[in-house]
């Protein structure tokens, strides 16, 4: 979980630091204090969300809301459920080590994710005037064999048509 | 959104915003004890109570991050 998050937030632009995850027993009042006071004081040296990524900051926020809806797409819902599933069916605790994971994610989950992504971006760009193909690819910054996969996809679903080098909404 | 972010920067001492999602078995309770023991912790973090950290998904974090939140603490 923790793993598919950061990757995907790299992916968008944002530092994964902003994602932590810790542990502290019921009993460790005093750990717990530290663990969220050094947290804190990580975040404000980040800064905030968006404004922190620099000029690239409204970029990742859309990237971030692209991320969002594409998280719920039941291809990546399945991906990452057959990801999980090959750990388990492994049966071997000494499995889940974090290099194991990150290569799961990065090779299972990540390329559908991000296609996903992109495409949810594309929808959310195009304005009703429709949008030039270079100027998209570029605001994307999706790489170009990535970007034709995406729009083929997406003309063939019938969400997007393509008139000449301008993409309008369907 | 973009404006609010601007707009808390500006103000001197940047006051993040943190979304922390907690075990009610392990850190919610360090939290209970903390507070019960009177330790002072920055007052940032606004908490969800899970039953269990495995409960969390990733689609719970992406979508702090959608609505604002400049940071996501797990305590398990």
């Amino acid at each position: 979980m923790a793993e598919t998050c950061r990757q995907v937030l790299k992916d968008c632009g944002v530092s994964p630091e902003r994602l932590s995850l810790k542990w502290a027993s019921a009993s460790e009042g005093p750990r717990y204090v530290q663990m969220v006071t050094e947290y804190v004081r990580h975040i404000k040296t980040l800064g905030s969300l968006g404004s922190a990524e620099g000029e690239a900051g409204q970029d990742a926020l859309t990237r971030l809301d692209a991320a969002g809806a594409a998280s719920a797409v039941s291809k990546i819902r399945t991906a990452y459920g057959n990801m999980a599933k090959k750990f388990h069916e492994a049966n071997n605790p000494d499995a889940y080590t974090p290099e194991a994971m990150e290569t799961a994610v990065r090779e299972k989950v990540m390329p559908g994710f991000r296609e996903e992504r992109l495409g949810q971006e594309v929808l959310m760009r195009l304005g009703a005037e429709g949008i030039a193909g270079s100027l998209l690819c570029g605001l994307l910054g999706a790489k170009e064999d990535e970007f034709e996969k995406v729009m083929t996809g997406l003309v063939k679903k019938g969400k997007v048509k393509a008139e000449g080098e301008i993409f309008k909404p369907a | 959104m973009s404006q609010t972010n601007e707009m808390s920067n500006d103000i001197k001492g940047f006051d993040p915003k943190i979304l922390g999602f907690f075990c009610h078995w392990c850190c919610y309770a360090a939290a209970d004890s903390a507070g019960v023991a009177r330790y002072q912790y920055p007052p940032n973090i606004r908490t969800i109570r899970v039953m269990c950290t495995g409960r969390l998904d990733f689609r719970f974090v992406l979508e702090a991050f959608r609505c604002g939140v400049d940071g996501v603490f797990t305590g398990g």
